[in-house]
């Protein structure tokens, strides 16, 4: 097994996907809670959880300041530049872009059809949360998969 | 139009006895950029090419050339006989 000795720049790519990661998990959270609120909008399951979300994200938050803390990590810094215009990160990220906006046009009419037995204005709620959610959770998951290496 | 770009970067680290991380600190990029370059699965810009030219201290044409069907052959051949002279 080879051993990398690791570096800043390793750290900051590291962070950046665990921020993204993050991301991931947050849309997709949000977006199970605000599908939900449209389906069943006086379940009380679903109200104490939601208001549980703003201090899970405040935790997830907080521990990945922790983590860019005890690396050293620093905004401005030669490698968090050298990794901001990284020319494989800006690639990838395009891809995901294009992918996210690939699928975001194809799901909308079988995403029409899931919402039509919801009354006018739940079923607009519907569509623009899981429009936003896949639009979001497509782009980070594309990109997790294509940064992988 | 069309054509594929093919690089001797892998070649070239060696023979400077690079790795993907060493060349990726010299050139001020991601080894993950480095290592996409050299599998073709990333096309660099003028300036990352130059940069990675620059790197490994050799001229941008021998990292990387443009493989086009047949073009490049022609290119040779044709450079080859302007050198000897023959018509």
């Amino acid at each position: 097994m080879v051993d990398f000795a690791e570096t800043p720049l390793d750290r900051y790519l590291r962070f950046a996907r665990r921020s993204m990661f993050l991301l991931l998990i947050v849309a997709l959270t949000l977006g199970s809670l605000g599908i939900g609120f449209a389906f069943r909008p006086d379940d009380p399951m679903l109200l104490s959880a939601s208001r549980m979300i703003p201090i899970v994200i405040a935790i997830l938050g907080a521990g990945l300041a922790g983590f860019a803390r005890r690396s050293g990590l620093r905004v401005g810094s030669s490698e968090s530049e050298t990794a901001l215009r990284d020319e494989w990160r800006q690639t990838i990220l395009a891809r995901a872009f294009r992918v996210a906006f690939l699928i975001l046009v194809i799901v909308q009419v079988p995403l029409a059809f899931c919402f039509t037995s919801l009354p006018v204005l739940r079923a607009l709620l519907a569509m623009a949360v899981s429009t936003i959610t896949i639009a979001v959770v497509t782009f980070a998951g594309t990109y997790l998969v294509l940064d992988r290496n | 139009m069309g054509g594929e770009l093919k690089n001797t970067l892998k070649v070239q680290r060696a023979v400077k006895d690079l790795t993907q991380a060493d060349l990726a600190e010299r050139a001020r990029v991601t080894r993950k950029s480095v290592n996409a370059i050299e599998t073709g699965r990333m096309v660099p810009s003028i300036v990352l090419a130059l940069r990675l030219a620059g790197a490994l201290e050799v001229p941008v044409e021998t990292l990387f050339r443009l493989e086009e069907d047949g073009l490049g052959e022609k290119a040779t051949v044709e450079e080859s006989r302007d050198s000897t002279g023959q018509s």
